[in-house]
């Protein structure tokens, strides 16, 4: 086949069409133009340069398994590193995503750059949040039991659980990872396809009648530079990105270490506050909690879950997809358990289970009553005497249970030998106020812009402030409603940030902010220098 | 019963027991163990200094710090990132960039 004959092979054809948008000296190019010259544009290579580093942490610590950090110096260092990576990753490519902002860079059939880039930032907070859930310590307990509410008002947490650890782990170390990996190279495929945005027209007033060809006023956006040119390195420039990074993050890791607050167990919730314990297990009796009437994807609860508009409901749209039966899950079926060997156990959960539905709200009413002046001797409830049926008993002994870390595995039991879900245990804890009380030390509630703040003293998801920024203020603050509604409107500026090249009011504002004026300031200077 | 053997793989002076042969080896392969043996005394001494380091993590591990503006609740580590963020675009912007020749 002669080189000019057009291929008649898929291959041929894929081969003909990538080489000849991209070919390797176009790809791999050693030039660029010369009004590339700001510190600026080290921002994509930074980013880049972070997540070749989050990436290699990340393949270190998969190589160890999820526990590894938590029992082992160095897992703990390499986990610090993965840490401060991240850290320099959203830093960096928040500051990346400024500058293109400033500088108008989705001009001249660049705006699927700028929307691949978008998405990026976007991928990027999502695979942020899965690792974030799979610490296994306090902070991702927390987390997963807050962030349920959003998802699920957005119909997503039907699919997405985010109180599955092993789902939330699997997402994060392959799924994610690769579809973030695969849109940064694309972004980065992009940007070579397309050569670097030049910079906007100069100032008409100020362009000398006589133009530099190096340096054309206007140079047109959708068209090839050929104006000046300078060398460039793009290989020594990430190598030289790489280890800057390296050096800073391992650094980072090793003077300041990494968050790692303990998990709370509901064994140590049952022991700390026994009558807290006590009040949440017979409100999930009685079908009385939060989760009891959660609603979808959790129950069938008429009316619950909650509405974006009106009754409009992605929640209810999404269904039951995860059932509970609080009474089933958190109190008989873990009882039944030691029912076996206990007589007088087994007796008191056969006399529930007869018992009609208004009996048994009698029996866990005057039973949450009486909670209210427990008192506890030997570890055993003491409360006023009264009408509680075999409800005294059965919460005595899951009380014990609990305390004993029984209900820890009774809750995680699924009938196979491995456990990686962990939702019961979770809605549970979250049904309590314990749990709560240990959050709210650290300043991880939701009223306390808590989606952006970690454990201790450590930087956190400082990207989440806009998110978190509309749960402190009207309406949200009290809507029954409000992770819905913010989640949809979140949803809607994602979607704007993704567009902003489309977006009539927002994409004109880098001309008149003049930020570019900065970036290309000496190229303004060449332009209103003029030929000669 | 059971019958007590020490197996000899050599006669007289150089006899050696089966354990021996096991844990002598040649001199190159002592010289390996001697620098394995080295290697992770680095990474042991890298890991206990590592912990080392708590003093200083525990700056961030201890009890957290929170600036209040009204409504507005902050970490300091979280404004810290924020400021320097601000801080290093700025100075992006600003700070003269270095030149390479320049080819027409």
């Amino acid at each position: 086949m002669s080189a000019r004959e057009a291929p008649s092979t898929w291959t041929g054809r894929v081969r003909r069409t990538v080489f000849g948008a991209l070919p390797p000296e176009k790809l791999l190019a050693e030039e660029q133009p010369a009004y590339v010259a700001s510190w600026v544009y080290v921002f994509g290579v930074l980013t880049i340069a972070s997540l070749v580093a989050v990436v290699g942490s990340g393949i270190v610590l998969v190589i160890f398994g999820p526990t590894w950090w938590h029992v082992s110096g160095i897992g703990r260092f390499v986990n610090s590193i993965h840490l401060w990576s991240a850290e320099a990753f959203f830093f960096f490519m928040a500051i990346h995503l400024w500058t293109k902002f400033f500088m108008a860079a989705w001009r001249g059939r660049r705006a699927l750059t700028w929307m691949i880039g978008a998405i990026c930032f976007l991928a990027a907070i999502a695979t942020a949040f899965t690792g974030y859930l799979s610490q296994q310590n306090f902070d991702s307990q927390w987390i997963s039991t807050q962030a349920k509410d959003g998802l699920n008002a957005s119909g997503v947490g039907s699919v997405f659980n985010v109180l599955n650890t092993g789902q939330m782990l699997l997402w994060h170390v392959l799924l994610l990872p690769l579809v973030l990996i695969l849109l940064v190279a694309l972004h980065v495929l992009l940007v070579r396809l397309r050569g670097v945005v030049p910079p906007l027209p100069a100032d008409r007033r100020r362009t000398p009648a006589k133009e530099d060809p190096a340096y054309p006023s206007a140079p047109d956006p959708a068209i090839e530079w050929k104006g000046a040119k300078r060398r460039y390195d793009l290989i020594k420039e990430l190598v030289a990105a790489v280890g800057a990074i390296m050096l800073v993050v391992v650094i980072l890791g090793a003077v300041f270490s990494s968050p790692d607050e303990k998990p709370v167990t509901i064994a140590q919730w049952a022991k700390v506050e026994p009558a807290d314990f006590l009040t949440t297990a017979t409100a999930e009796l009685a079908g009385a909690s939060d989760s009891a009437t959660y609603g979808p994807p959790y129950t069938h609860t008429p009316g619950a879950g909650q509405n974006i508009l009106d009754s409009f409901s992605l929640a209810r749209l999404a269904g039951v997809r995860i059932p509970l039966d609080t009474a089933k899950a958190f109190v008989l079926r873990p009882l039944g358990i030691p029912g076996k060997s206990d007589p007088a156990l087994a007796a008191a959960l056969a006399r529930y289970r007869s018992a009609s539905p208004s009996q048994r709200r009698l029996w866990t009413d005057n039973y949450t009553k009486a909670l209210e002046r427990v008192s506890f001797s030997a570890g055993a409830p003491v409360v006023a005497s009264g009408n509680y049926g075999p409800v005294a008993l059965m919460m005595r002994d899951l009380l014990g249970q609990a305390q004993s870390g029984g209900l820890d595995g009774a809750l995680l039991a699924n009938g196979r030998f491995y456990q990686t879900d962990y939702t019961k245990p979770l809605l549970l804890l979250s049904d309590g106020s314990y749990l709560t009380e240990l959050a709210q030390r650290q300043n991880l509630l939701g009223s306390q812009w808590g989606m952006m703040n970690e454990t201790g003293n450590y930087p956190g998801q400082a990207w989440l402030w806009l998110y978190t920024f509309w749960y402190q203020v009207p309406p949200f603050t009290t809507s029954d409603n409000a992770d819905a509604q913010i989640w949809a409107i979140m949803a809607v500026l994602s979607l704007a940030l993704v567009l902003v090249p489309f977006l009539p009011l927002i994409r004109s504002l880098p001309r008149r902010l003049r930020v570019y004026r900065l970036v290309w300031r000496d190229y303004y200077r060449r332009v209103e220098r003029g030929a000669g | 019963m059971r019958r007590s053997v020490s197996y000899k793989f050599r006669s007289g002076k150089g006899a050696r027991s089966a354990t021996e042969m096991r844990v002598r080896r040649k001199p190159s392969d002592r010289r390996l163990n001697r620098l394995l043996r080295a290697r992770f005394s680095i990474l042991r001494t890298s890991a206990s200094g590592l912990y080392g380091f708590g003093a200083i993590a525990s700056i961030l591990g201890g009890r957290p710090h929170y600036i209040h503006f009204g409504w507005f609740l902050v970490s300091v580590a979280n404004l810290v990132v924020i400021v320097l963020m601000i801080v290093v675009f700025v100075l992006a912007l600003v700070l003269p960039f270095p030149h390479g020749r320049e080819k027409r």
